[in-house]
């Protein structure tokens, strides 16, 4: 391991605390875990690699802010992905923080910020737009070959965001959000008023669409955007374009052939803003944590029936992933890294200067 | 429901160490500034700067229609002059309510509707000058010329038509009639806009009905914000585009054709004006100086106040039109200061205003990822 730069000024920084008075609660003390997210610092993107006591180990510069992290299933490399519409896809080495290869977005394209691999980490799939069309595809690339691209093929719908592999090994779940863009107009939403958001299934290998599960007519403004996939089924974050009276609910499950949404109370509703950012099952698959940066929350849910079971105040809260403990996830939240259960909540670190992004990844 | 204080991670500054184990931060001060001042709030800037800012506009614009209308019926040389006055008083209406930067403005075409500026191609010059030497009578009557580019709708087009060339514009009834027509244009977009805010279930309504929840507007906090973002908008706006970007990074790259208004020799009159309004903004009853004090960040209200003073007073002082300025040697220390100034306000109201109130839109909150 090496100390790099930014550790040790911190190291060296003042520490002022401009709060009130710190609570303590109790709880047993963890293991170091390891997480990467990508994050701003200053001026500057990073993709880092940290853990629960604050210590960096990789803090990689990026061309640009960056959104997912992917790790390999060998544990040997990551790929971080640029935020949409950026064009950039770093493999960066997990043991010496070298970058090993540079995607490109293909020309007439750009990455949406999320992918996966194959489970024999062979194949790596980007979500991606064509935007001359406006159509949703599919990036596959060959990773053996330094991740050349071998072609696209339809995501089903428009605007595909995050997309996950399902328990089977072999059907892509994408997440469209049905919100077309185009980098000439940045992230201007060119067609609120048609758009149709979806939760497809695809074939990874013969790129075939099985199917087109939506929210149904009276949920087109709920834009499905984030994906998890759970032993039973997948969670889905999502969030709405529609008039801002409106308090929608944010969480659908995916489970038996089915896609419905969680019943959501109306306090917590109105809490989270119409707005999830990350969603994750705990390690068991009994519990889904979501969170909603613009409510300044994460919530939990049961995986079972979608009943809400409670939420934690954590001020611009986003990146989210289980820890091996059942019931547990990590977070970050502003500058801050932290572990929450749906009792309770530790904070674990806090990065000087750090805006932490939407997504988070355990490394092993 | 669980307690939403129960934990809250804030967002105040640490060094990157060991925080120590088991620690839970304490609740931030975000969300302890009663809802009902920021309605307060966005309900005072409403009725005290917007509705007032929009209204002259539409007086101004009726007052200038009319004004070419007795020019071009009967030309005079005493005439001329009052057209051309009475042009500068739309565009002070105009440039008061610049700084306005959501709500019904925004609507499609947005504010480029009543001036397409910087035209940084050219390319609405052209299509003015094409209009002008074919005489392309399409744009003489509302129903065509409502159609056509902004370009050739808008105060922009007017100003060229009034001040470029020559002072006889008397002699020519075509660039009379056009004048004319656009003037009359502005007049219903303006009548438009005002009615967009004052009309049944407006854009008014959206405002002061924020905390139920509106078409516009999640709560009050967040039409409170769109008025703060407004304000650092308009700083922006100033800084970059009015004064940086005809600077250029040394003399040698300055553009005096990049000033705003250059034609009519108003470049610092709309900054002032522009400024006027942020300093409204903050100064009238209720408005952001009066709920910062009432937060207890008087600190804060009177920092803002005082720069945003000096500023005005700086911009007062010059006695050359910005075009001049920018080629001026001896300016140039001057406009740099103001340029410094001028970061140093938007980083204020940006920054410290928006964390003092509570309103800084966090990192993540950004829709669509």
């Amino acid at each position: 391991m090496t100390l790099s730069r930014r550790n040790i000024l911190c190291m060296g920084g003042a520490t002022t605390l401009t709060t009130t008075p710190i609570p303590i609660i109790a709880g047993a003390s963890a293991p170091r875990a390891r997480w990467m997210g990508c994050r701003q610092v200053g001026e500057t993107h990073y993709a880092t690699l940290f853990d629960t006591a604050g210590t960096i180990h990789l803090d990689v510069p990026l061309p640009g802010r960056g959104h997912d992290i992917v790790p390999a299933p060998d544990g040997q490399s990551v790929v971080v992905m640029a935020r949409r519409p950026d064009t950039f896809a770093l493999v960066i080495n997990l043991s010496t923080g070298e970058t090993h290869h540079q995607l490109n977005a293909s020309p007439g394209h750009h990455f949406y910020g999320h992918g996966c691999f194959s489970p024999d980490g062979n194949w790596f799939y980007t979500t991606e737009n064509h935007y001359e069309t406006g159509a949703g595809v599919i990036g596959v690339r060959n990773v053996a070959q330094s991740y050349k691209l071998e072609g696209h093929f339809s995501s089903g719908g428009i605007g595909p965001h995050e997309l996950v592999l399902m328990a089977d090994g072999e059907t892509l779940a994408i997440a469209n959000g049905g919100i077309q863009t185009h980098p000439d107009t940045g992230r201007t939403k060119l067609n609120l008023d048609t758009m149709r958001p979806s939760l497809t299934t695809v074939d990874r290998t013969t790129g075939r669409l099985e199917a087109i599960h939506t929210l149904g007519p009276e949920h087109q403004l709920l834009s499905i955007r984030h994906l998890a996939a759970g032993p039973q089924g997948l969670a889905l974050a999502l969030q709405y374009e529609g008039p801002k009276r409106h308090r929608a609910p944010l969480l659908a499950l995916y489970q038996n052939g089915e896609l419905n949404l969680a019943e959501t109370p109306a306090p917590i509703a109105k809490a989270m803003r119409n707005y999830a950012g990350s969603v994750s099952y705990d390690t068991s698959g009994e519990l889904v944590a979501l969170t909603c940066p613009r409510g300044n929350l994460v919530s939990f849910w049961s995986s079972h029936d979608g009943s809400y079971l409670g939420f934690h105040t954590a001020r611009d809260v986003c990146g989210i992933v289980a820890l091996e403990q059942p019931g547990t996830f990590g977070l970050t939240a502003g500058s801050l890294a932290f572990q929450a259960t749906l009792e309770t909540t530790r904070t674990s670190a806090q990065f000087a200067e750090t805006q932490w992004d939407n997504h988070l990844v355990a490394i092993a | 429901m669980r307690s939403l204080k129960a934990f809250k991670a804030a967002s105040h500054q640490l060094s990157c160490t060991l925080l120590g184990m088991m620690l839970t931060v304490a609740p931030a001060a975000a969300d302890q500034i009663e809802g009902t001042r920021f309605t307060a709030l966005s309900t005072a800037l409403t009725d005290q700067v917007v509705l007032p800012a929009y209204e002259n506009l539409l007086d101004e614009t009726t007052a200038l229609t009319a004004s070419l209308g007795a020019y071009c019926t009967a030309p005079s040389n005493d005439t001329v002059d009052a057209v051309r006055d009475q042009f500068h008083l739309t565009m002070d209406a105009w440039q008061r309510a610049q700084p306005i930067q959501f709500g019904p403005i925004i609507d499609a075409p947005g504010p480029a509707r009543f001036q397409f500026w910087p035209d940084k191609r050219g390319t609405g010059q052209r299509q003015l000058r094409r209009v002008l030497t074919t005489q392309d009578q399409s744009v003489l009557v509302e129903e065509t010329l409502g159609r056509k580019s902004v370009a050739l709708t808008d105060l922009q087009a007017l100003e060229y038509v009034l001040f470029e060339t020559s002072d006889r514009i008397t002699d020519d009834d075509f660039k009379c009639r056009y004048a004319l027509a656009i003037a009359e244009h502005q007049r219903v977009l303006a009548a438009n806009l005002l009615q967009a805010w004052t009309g049944s279930d407006g854009y008014r309504t959206q405002v002061v009905n924020a905390a139920n929840g509106t078409d516009a507007f999640f709560d009050e906090r967040e039409a409170a914000s769109a008025f703060l973002n407004s304000m650092a908008g308009a700083i922006d706006v100033v800084r970059l585009q009015k004064l940086d970007r005809p600077m250029g990074l040394t003399i040698t790259g300055a553009r005096p054709k990049r000033t705003e208004s250059w034609r009519s020799a108003r470049s610092l009159r709309n900054i002032s004006l522009n400024l006027q309004t942020v300093q409204q903004f903050l100064t009238i009853d209720d408005g952001f100086g009066d709920l910062l004090k009432a937060t207890g960040k008087e600190e804060t209200a009177q920092a803002t106040n005082e720069l945003l003073s000096s500023i005005l007073s700086d911009v007062a002082a010059f006695d050359q039109p910005l075009s001049a300025l920018v080629e001026d040697a001896d300016a140039r220390t001057d406009l740099e200061s103001l340029l410094s100034k001028l970061r140093s306000l938007q980083s204020l109201v940006r920054e410290q205003v928006a964390q003092d109130l509570t309103l800084v839109p966090g990192f993540n909150a950004t829709d669509g990822d």
